[in-house]
């Protein structure tokens, strides 16, 4: 097709915003990261500008607050999306079975947390979490349980409660959509070999919507890595979340209150790093499963 | 099938139905109760109800401060996600219908762009802002949301699929430039993929959260998401700010859940191009 | 847009234009007018007793909020689009932050010597960096046992005088009533802990040498952390956040019997529980073998790059800090006990300040008693704000008996030294 410059006017809003917000940022936290304002010494003298070499990567790879971060990170990632997809996949499955009742209604009721804000369904959460407000820890008081959820070890559980609440029906109904695009002869003829619903379910149609999987657990992933908004706000009222909890936090925290660009810096590229390294290996290993 | 799997299957799709519900029911509640009723947490029982009362409360609160962030989420996020939406559609479309020189190593680069964590920009982004005088103002945080490489993704799909050749090919013939005929043929015909776009775009800002707390120092510039962030952090000291957080959450959800009713059919079309494709 | 990456850097670390970006500011004939923040309660009081006194220069003064709570953050964000305030106020322990950060400027030439007679040495060396000066002290606040003098009655009990003697009160308090407890031992205390080792003779960090060395577990701080640890595994103190409404509930319901303070906490108090008044008095800290203490709290004023009047900011701030006016006009506004760095100024706190809450004690005269035993020799390190959060991150923890305090300072430290090391400060670790 001709047209260059119908082509150019279509593209050029998006390509000026590509550069600008995107490919300039990340070119300069890579320079932010290679180079800083440097006073020898004690550091009160003037400041130069100079090249630092992996100084800021050295030292946020010896910061063992950003490795706890990124351990934190991994585990949350560990808990929430296996937990996630395979919650996600048994309720689309479940819903395709034809045995569950209103289903039109159980999927808006399921799909409904996604369109509460991150920002709120932690507000949410975080006041069923809280003592003297939240029924639930007054239900478990009345059977005599005392449960704290923003307790040092269940506030990576709580986290994962609010992302799996908010995320569960979207996921779900991606991949219901993908299993009513499964051809139907393909499903009637695993019923003539004799399979039932339950081994259908597993063996036959979670197969086939495969491509789905991949798509669900990358975004997941990609969103998981992100991890802010939900610590952030826990945060305000329990101390066990520190300001340097997830990476994003701990980036939030090196730019923005110790004023240390190199460090933030490098902690980003990291970031990104580890995001793209995490995302390939997703693909290749999923891609591996299907050879 | 057997009974007992009926029962069980109906259970489980229930008991995940409530699951997602009942949090949502519960700000309802939350919502009518003062501050005392709020930590008896009786929430079914009708006395100490002031609905009414917390919606007062709710835009009296720090000089009406709550209405300056609402009118501020909707200018970011409608105003926002339509030029988003019209930019990466219009970018979606000429990605499947031109053809220009390392179009698919530029479209690797879009999908790349996905990809990349928001945290990432966040500190070059200030700077820029920093050096060009937007930081703190409206605009620091409406340019970044306009970019959408999902969109553009999306776009390109809708495009494939709505958008037939001949229809392009009939218009040229009729003497119609590329960009008219873009707007007035192709445009209507990705019409409903706009609106999907427009959605996802729509959620994602209302969601954020992360660039405005970056951007903005000035209080007045807030959207919602901000705004209850900082109200909620005054709470643990100051409970008479409970009552209005839950308020002012629920007042910010009605309109996403709203724009998600009454547009089911348009999110369900993005969801099924983006996963089965 | 062009943007180079040198002037976007420089636009975040040095702010080249910003001087020029400020406007001048003295009208034809009209008084030089110079902005101040400042978090302190009473500024304002301040601000116009100064306004009154002459004509020359006028102080636009803006309440923000306190410095964790994000009037750092602010002040840091204003600096580097190059408009912070003429004149700003620091605490001790981030003076040198802003010092390296290029927020304060160098004022050693402002300092003169009239002002440096008036003020204490100690306090000044705080502020005092490379032999260079960053800021100007306001108070030096030594910390003081404040306690409930009625429930001592009650029980009993004698104000302790060293930490044994404290430590054997706790078990006594603690066995006279299960709920009650002598101390509390703030979880977001690590400006508490700091000043603990302070007085025990702690040196977390030194600059001598022209290296940044960083000691923050030395023999002094192992010994305040074990005493702590062990009140804390016999259940003998709270352990809780201070900044919270449990413990709002704890001093209220008179659960705590002690308090470990600042001075300035002394005026805090009769603000914010009128109706314990008369009920606590105030004696000197806990020693361990010789008089020492350390301090909790204090400010400085600094003057910051984008100052274009820097000459009418420091005549503020020495007004400030040295004239009587000044502190008698922040003591009217009925929330301050600040003591001040001017010996000077100690009559007029003596007599402005009401003694009823205290029931007739001359707090101000404890107050001089204990700031001549600050120990001397104490630097703050380049990014205590920071080091502060890792080290709170830690006592949460051990709170909840999942670490030790110990532990938490060293891991305090070690979250710390990445970021001097990537400022390209020159840093060593352990003792000398």
């Amino acid at each position: 097709m001709k047209g260059k410059l119908a082509c150019a006017v279509l593209l050029a809003p998006f390509f000026l915003l590509l550069v600008t917000v995107f490919l300039v940022p990340v070119g300069t936290a890579v320079w932010l990261s290679f180079f800083g304002a440097d006073q020898p010494g004690l550091g009160f003298g003037p400041e130069r500008t100079v090249f630092v070499g992996l100084r800021s990567y050295v030292a946020v790879l010896s910061d063992p607050t950003f490795l706890g971060s990124l351990l934190t990170v991994v585990l949350y990632c560990l808990i929430y999306i296996p937990l996630m997809v395979v919650g996600a996949l048994t309720l689309a499955l479940l819903l395709d079975s034809g045995v569950a009742k209103l289903r039109s209604w159980a999927q808006m009721g399921l799909y409904l947390p996604h369109a509460v804000p991150g920002i709120i369904a932690a507000l949410i959460w975080l006041y069923l979490y809280t003592p003297g407000i939240s029924p639930i820890i007054d239900l478990f008081a009345k059977a005599d349980i005392r449960i704290s959820f923003l307790g040092v070890d269940t506030v990576l559980p709580s986290i994962v409660n609010i992302a799996l609440w908010s995320n569960l029906g979207y996921n779900m109904v991606i991949f219901y959509a993908a299993l009513q695009a499964v051809p139907r002869e393909v499903l009637e003829a695993s019923v003539v070999d004799g399979a039932g619903p339950v081994k259908q379910a597993i063996r036959i149609k979670a197969p086939l919507v495969r491509a789905a999987i991949v798509t669900v657990t990358m975004f997941t992933l990609i969103w998981a890595l992100q991890l802010f908004t939900e610590p952030v706000l826990l945060s305000q009222s329990t101390p066990m979340i520190s300001t340097r909890f997830s990476p994003s936090m701990y980036i939030y925290d090196a730019a923005f209150t110790r004023n240390n660009y190199g460090l933030a810096a490098a902690a980003s590229v990291i970031l990104l790093a580890f995001t793209i390294a995490l995302s390939y290996g997703v693909t290749r290993w999923t891609n591996r499963k299907a050879a | 099938m057997t009974l007992l799997g009926r029962t069980t299957v109906n259970l489980v799709v229930g008991i995940s139905v409530l699951y997602t519900l009942l949090p949502v029911l519960w700000l309802v509640l939350a919502a009518t109760k003062n501050v005392d009723a709020l930590f008896e947490s009786d929430l079914l029982s009708l006395s100490n109800f002031s609905f009414a009362d917390n919606v007062k409360d709710l835009f009296t609160m720090d000089k009406g401060l709550y209405s300056r962030w609402y009118v501020n989420s909707v200018l970011y996020a409608v105003v926002g996600a339509a030029a988003s939406a019209f930019i990466s559609v219009a970018a979606g479309y000429a990605f499947d219908k031109y053809s220009f020189r390392h179009k698919e190593k530029l479209f690797g680069l879009v999908l790349a762009a996905v990809m990349v964590p928001q945290t990432v920009l966040a500190l070059p982004l200030y700077l820029m802002a920093s050096e060009t005088g937007l930081v703190n103002t409206f605009w620091a945080v409406f340019i970044p949301v306009l970019f959408n490489p999902f969109g553009v993704y999306l776009g390109r799909i809708f495009s494939q699929g709505y958008v037939p050749d001949e229809v392009l090919e009939a218009a040229r013939i009729d003497g119609a430039g590329d960009l008219a005929t873009y707007f007035k043929v192709a445009l209507r015909m990705l019409g409903p993929g706009a609106v999907t776009v427009f959605l996802f775009q729509l959620t994602a800002i209302w969601n954020n959260f992360f660039l405005p707390m970056v951007m903005l120092s000035d209080q007045k510039l807030y959207p919602v998401s901000l705004g209850l962030y900082q109200w909620n952090s005054a709470a643990s000291v100051s409970p008479e700010y409970y009552p209005v957080v839950i308020m002012g959450s629920l007042l910010a959800v009605l309109p996403l859940i709203l724009a998600f009713m009454l547009l089911q059919r348009f999110w369900r079309a993005g969801l099924t191009a983006g996963a089965v494709k | 847009m062009r943007l180079s990456r040198r002037t976007l850097l420089a636009a975040g670390l040095t702010a080249p234009l910003a001087a020029c970006s400020t406007p001048q500011r003295r009208g034809a004939g009209g008084p030089v007018e110079i902005t101040f923040w400042s978090a302190l309660r009473g500024s304002q009081q301040v601000v116009d007793a100064f306004n009154s006194s002459q004509s020359r220069i006028r102080v636009i003064f803006q309440q923000i909020p306190s410095g964790l709570q994000g009037g750092y953050a602010k002040l840091s964000n204003a600096a580097r689009a190059g408009n912070a305030p003429d004149v700003a106020t620091i605490e001790y322990p981030q003076v040198p932050g802003f010092a390296i950060d290029g927020v304060a400027r160098d004022i050693t030439d402002l300092v003169t010597d009239r002002l440096k007679q008036k003020l204490l040495p100690q306090a000044l060396k705080l502020t005092t960096f490379d032999n260079r000066v960053f800021s100007v002290p306001l108070d030096i606040e030594p910390m003081v046992l404040h306690y409930r003098a009625d429930l001592f009655d009650q029980y009993g009990l004698r104000v302790p005088r060293t930490w044994d003697e404290f430590a054997e009160l706790a078990k006594t308090v603690r066995d006279k009533d299960s709920a009650k407890r002598l101390v509390l031992f703030p979880t977001d205390g690590a400006m508490q802990f700091a000043c603990f080792a302070w007085q025990a003779g702690a040196k977390w960090f030194d600059t001598a040498g022209g290296t940044w060395r960083v000691t923050m577990t030395d023999e002094p701080t192992r010994k305040v952390a074990a005493y702590w640890q062990r009140l804390i595994d016999d259940d003998l103190v709270f352990r809780n956040a201070v900044e919270s409404r449990q413990s709002d509930a704890q001093i209220g319901q008179g659960l705590v019997v002690t308090r470990l303070t600042g001075a300035w906490d002394a005026g805090a108090q009769m603000r914010a529980r009128p109706g314990q008044k008369g009920k606590w008095r105030i004696a000197p800290m806990p020693v361990w073998d010789e008089p020492a203490v350390g301090t909790h709290g204090g400010s400085t004023f600094a003057i910051t790059k984008d100052s274009a009047q820097p000459e009418a900011a420091m005549e503020f701030i020495e007004w400030q800090v040295s004239d009587p006016a000044a502190l008698t006009a922040r003591l009217k506004s009925g929330t301050s006990s600040q003591y001040p760095v001017a010996p000077g100024l100690v009559e007029t706190g003596s007599k402005a300040f009401p003694r009823e809450y205290y029931g007739g004690q001359d707090v101000y005269q404890l107050f001089k008693q204990e700031a001549d035993k600050v120990r001397d020799g104490w630097v703050w390190g380049p990014r205590m704000s920071a080091t502060q959060r890792v080290m709170q991150d830690g006592f949460a923890k051990a709170g909840a008996g999942r670490t030790t305090l110990i532990e938490a300072v060293r891991e305090a430290q070690n979250g710390t030294m990445p970021d001097l090391k990537a400022l390209g400060l020159s840093t060593e670790e352990g003792e000398r």
